[in-house]
């Protein structure tokens, strides 16, 4: 420790310190530009000139370490006209104008003139006019605002290594930017975003509307991570892959959900939609890198702490079905020492994940694997328990969560929809998954409904041998199902009938002819009524010849159809709810019971905020956060020449002759180089966060300008 | 050819390794407002208030730029003007360029004693900034007159001059020519 006195306090400061960092730690402000504490000082600015010892010549202080004894002063005239000085001239080739800049507000040099209260009157006005290069994917350069400060070049350059900035001397003289007028994807630029979060002024900055997604700063920054509902550290993980460490890359996502392996293999990858990299080619495939990670796990490192429970709190908590959601909440509720019965009505635990989506897509061992671990922590599980009053249950638990999802199966009041041969999607998968003789459905098979629910049906039946037509009143374009899951479906021999309105079952309640349809040639649905309108084709009815009709047009909860569940539902059967609490004390409700339909993982975020709740709710403090593998992230990336134009790798799809006769994934998963290539490829957006805030003179609060 | 101080300093400053560099502020910003003090000043549109700025300024540049090109800059600055002072307030006040090397400040005169009234000077001025007639001195009408010196090519009586500060005395309108 090194003792010294600036503007008359007595301060500590560390060995090698600069005199600026040993003030600003202190809490004194000293108004600097161009240094930055990630980067090396090297003085060019002087605004944080300071007299030392009573020296006449004024020194940079972020240039100056630290000596035992030295006197410092920030406030002498001679630093003090310094300063001022050069404000003056930086201002003098600076827009004259902050009103329209986008660093408006948030701008270090903005800040620091207004405390100074300086102004470059006394100079030349001279703007070096640059034009405004927004060619870029990401990144907007406005060097008509560069001080030359330098510090993005540092950053790119020293902190990065990845060397695309510099100075660059055109027709109106010096500016930071990229030599050889060359775009920042030919330079090699890693869009890691350093440059922007060190620029002091409005010349680097995100392109508009970037920053202005979500409230948060650090969610714009990675907006994968934000897009994801229970916000796994995706750059985290995707580094671990890259890295070679898939155990850790496990253990990072389980910190947020304990279904990794499913998530690698059906999640709807809505952080893939906010991924940055698809401004520059395609997102990155973060589903399927997860994947790749839970294949290939075999240490296993995070599992001691992933299984350790706080002691027991001596609260016992009621789960109403096993399904993502419920599991979910069954887990951190058990990890905050709470005892926890979940109850099931089916069989297995699951929810669709065991008796819905189809093995092709979701190999059923894996699944399980993961729901042994919940039971590990001491989840106790009742199957086969069908619970038709959650008020009664409450008697016997302190807590009751309702995540009973969606799990019966709507069918449109048809002629004939009650006919023998009519079942509904959710039973038929459900046969299906469980290993059943289909036999039972014919030879020919009528699926309606075009959502992902009827293809999962369609898809499976192909597998079982039969002839599946699948009809759905939305017109081709707008089939509800997503494009993978139509193609690989027609490819796979699911004939498909779009724009199709239903009509009857024909037959006789004990054998089904057919679906009788008509083709409309357009379709409305008025969300405020419910009501359809259709434009008919004329003379366009026919009877599709079947042996059995599926529905898929839909589930709800079947809360309903019970005497009385024991809290108020609302005019769709679903549980009135105010967040997740319901109108009874202590009876909770989360996931597809609230949202209806939605994913996988929407249910484990559900289920994650309502453990949390409910925790609260018990007397517990709600924090089910935790840290299963520690993180390093090496800010130096270096130079990778065709970074921007990496493609998207895509996992290996099986022929659709060979996937018509087994039950195997669609999809290999990626073999290590294709995993580390595709990690590759991803910006590290997070990287940028290790940047240390500046803090401006206001951050200091009561000093004098 | 006579040389002038203040057009010496600006042809220095526009070649120095500052304006290349952009590192430092004194350096950089430095040299950019020396810069445009002398264009201005050369170009007679220097301001009263120049001369000390540019002085402090310069002293600024000596001490608190990064590398020892900036102090150099500052140091010729500081040179310039205390060894030519004169000349430099003579600029601003705008009453001349001794040397005659500042375009500005330059203007063309024809001789009264010299000039033969033949016309030439007349044909050549794309800016009929010359008055005359056959026999009679010509005149050129300063405020017309764009110093592209044209004229003075032209003459091949050597009767058209360019002068500094000092300006010959010459008729205010064409009268008869003396010279036959
Ligand atoms: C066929 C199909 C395919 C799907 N494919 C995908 C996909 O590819 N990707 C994706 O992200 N999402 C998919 N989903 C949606 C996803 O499965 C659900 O959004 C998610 O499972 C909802 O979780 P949850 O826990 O809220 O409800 P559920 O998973 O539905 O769990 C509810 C559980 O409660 C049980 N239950 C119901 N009533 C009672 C009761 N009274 N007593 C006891 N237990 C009861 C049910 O049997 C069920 O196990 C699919 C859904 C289906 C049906
Ligand atoms: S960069 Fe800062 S100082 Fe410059 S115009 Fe923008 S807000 Fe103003
Ligand atoms: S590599 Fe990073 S620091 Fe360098 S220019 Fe690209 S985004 Fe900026
Ligand atoms: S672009 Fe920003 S960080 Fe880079 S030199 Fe200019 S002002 Fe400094
Ligand atoms: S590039 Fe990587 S860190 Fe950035 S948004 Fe995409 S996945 Fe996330
Ligand atoms: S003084 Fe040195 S560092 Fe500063 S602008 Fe001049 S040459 Fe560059
Ligand atoms: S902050 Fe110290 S010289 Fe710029």
């Amino acid at each position: 420790m090194i003792t010294l006195t600036i503007d008359g306090r007595t301060v500590e400061a560390r060995e090698g310190q600069s005199v600026l960092h040993a003030a600003l730690d202190a809490g004194i402000y000293i108004p600097h530009l161009c240094d930055h504490p990630d980067l090396e000082a090297k003085g060019g600015c002087r605004m944080c000139s300071v007299t030392i010892d009573g020296a006449e010549k004024p020194v940079p202080s972020c240039a100056t370490e630290v000596r035992e004894g030295m006197v410092v002063d920030s406030h002498t005239e001679a630093a003090e006209a310094v300063r001022r000085t050069s404000m003056e001239l930086m201002l003098a080739t600076h827009p004259s104008e902050c009103t329209g800049c986008p660093k408006y507000g948030k701008c270090e040099m903005q800040s620091m003139y207004q405390f100074m209260g300086v102004s470059a009157q006394a100079w030349r006005h001279h703007p070096r006019s640059v034009p405004t290069n927004d060619s870029n994917p990401l990144i907007t350069h406005l060097f008509i605002r560069c001080i030359r400060c330098g510090r993005c070049i540092r950053a790119c350059q020293d902190k990065r290594g990845v060397k695309v900035l510099d100075y660059v001397h055109d027709k109106v003289g010096i500016h930071a930017g990229v030599p050889g007028g060359k775009s920042l994807a030919e330079a090699g630029c890693r869009f890691c975003g350093a440059c922007i979060e060190v620029c002091p002024t409005g010349s680097i900055v995100d392109v508009v509307g970037r920053m202005e997604r979500y409230p948060a700063y650090a969610d714009n920054v990675v907006p994968c991570r934000a897009e994801c509902p229970a916000h796994i550290d995706i750059p985290a993980y995707i580094r671990a892959v890259r890295e070679g460490r898939p155990g850790d890359a496990v253990g990072i996502i389980r910190e947020k959900v304990p279904f990794p392996l499913v998530l690698g293999y059906i999640c709807n990858h809505l952080c893939e939609t906010g991924c940055k990299r698809s401004d520059i080619n395609a997102p990155m495939s973060i589903r399927n890198l997860k994947r790749f990670a839970a294949d290939n796990d075999t240490e296993q490192s995070w599992k001691e702490k992933y299984l350790r429970t706080a002691p027991p709190t001596g609260k016992k908590v009621a789960v109403i079905g096993g399904g993502p959601c419920g599991l979910t909440a069954a887990y951190y509720l058990r990890k905050k020492g709470h005892d926890v019965t979940v109850f099931e009505k089916r069989p297995e635990l699951g929810g669709p994940m065991t008796s819905g989506i189809p093995a092709y897509r979701l190999p059923l061992d894996e699944v399980r694997k993961e729901i042994q671990l919940i039971l590990d922590t001491g989840v106790k599980a009742e199957v086969n328990r069908e619970i038709t009053s959650a008020a009664e249950l409450k008697k016997d638990f302190d807590a009751v969560l309702v995540a009973v999802g969606v799990s019966k199966g709507r069918r449109l009041p048809l002629p004939g929809a009650d006919f023998q041969q009519v079942y509904t999607a959710m039973d038929v998968l459900a046969d299906n998954r469980a290993g059943k003789d289909m036999g039972y459905l014919g030879k020919s098979v009528c699926v309606i409904g075009g959502g992902s629910v009827g293809f999962d049906v369609a898809r499976s039946l192909i597998r079982h041998g039969m002839t599946v037509n699948l009809a759905c009143l939305e017109q081709a374009d707008k089939i509800l199902a997503d494009a993978e899951d139509q193609e690989e479906g027609a490819e796979e021999g699911v004939n498909i009938l779009p724009g199709r309105a239903f009509e009857a079952i024909e037959g006789t309640p004990e054998r089904v002819a057919g679906l009788r349809v008509h083709t409309v040639l357009s379709s409305t649905y008025d969300k405020a009524t419910g009501k359809v309108t259709e434009v008919a084709e004329e003379g366009s009815q026919t009877v599709i010849p079947c042996d059995s009709v599926v529905f898929a047009t839909g589930q709800y909860t079947g809360l309903s159809d019970y005497e009385n569940f024991g809290i108020r539902l609302n005019g769709r059967g679903y549980p009135e709810n105010d967040g997740f609490k319901t109108s009874e004390e202590g009876i909770f409700a989360a996931g597809d019971a609230i949202t209806g339909i939605s994913f996988v993982i929407k249910g484990i975020a559900q289920g994650r905020d309502a453990a949390s709740e409910i925790d609260k709710y018990l007397g517990g403090d709600g924090n089910i956060d935790e840290t299963l593998v520690e993180r390093t992230a090496d800010p130096y990336i270096g130079e990778f020449p065709g970074f921007a134009a990496l493609p998207r790798v895509e996992q290996e799809v099986m022929s659709a002759e060979s996937r018509k006769t087994n039950n195997e994934n669609v999809y290999r998963t990626y073999s290590c180089e294709e995993a580390s290539c595709e990690a590759q490829r991803c910006l590290q957006c997070d990287l940028r966060l290790q940047f240390e805030k500046i803090k401006l003179w206001s951050d200091f609060g009561g000093v004098e300008a | 050819m006579k040389q002038c101080p203040v057009n010496e300093l600006l042809s220095y400053v526009r070649g120095h390794k500052c304006l290349d560099c952009g590192k430092c502020v004194f350096g950089y910003e430095g040299a950019t407002q020396i810069l445009l003090a002398l264009e201005d000043i050369t170009a007679k549109r220097g301001k009263p208030a120049d001369l000390e700025q540019m002085r402090k300024l310069a002293q600024y540049m000596t001490e608190q730029s990064l590398c020892e090109d900036g102090e150099e800059l500052g140091k010729a600055v500081l040179k310039a003007l205390d060894a030519s002072g004169d000349e430099f307030a003579l600029h601003i006040a705008k009453k001349g360029c001794t040397a005659g090397v500042c375009r500005a400040f330059v203007t063309y005169h024809i001789l009264m004693d010299k000039c033969t009234g033949c016309g030439d000077c007349m044909d050549v001025c794309e800016e009929d900034a010359i008055a005359g007639k056959k026999r009679f001195v010509h005149v050129i009408n300063q405020s017309d007159c764009i110093q592209c010196g044209k004229c003075l090519d032209a003459c091949e009586e050597e009767a058209i001059v360019k002068a500094g500060a000092d300006k010959p005395r010459c008729p205010p309108r064409p009268v008869p020519c003396k010279r036959k």
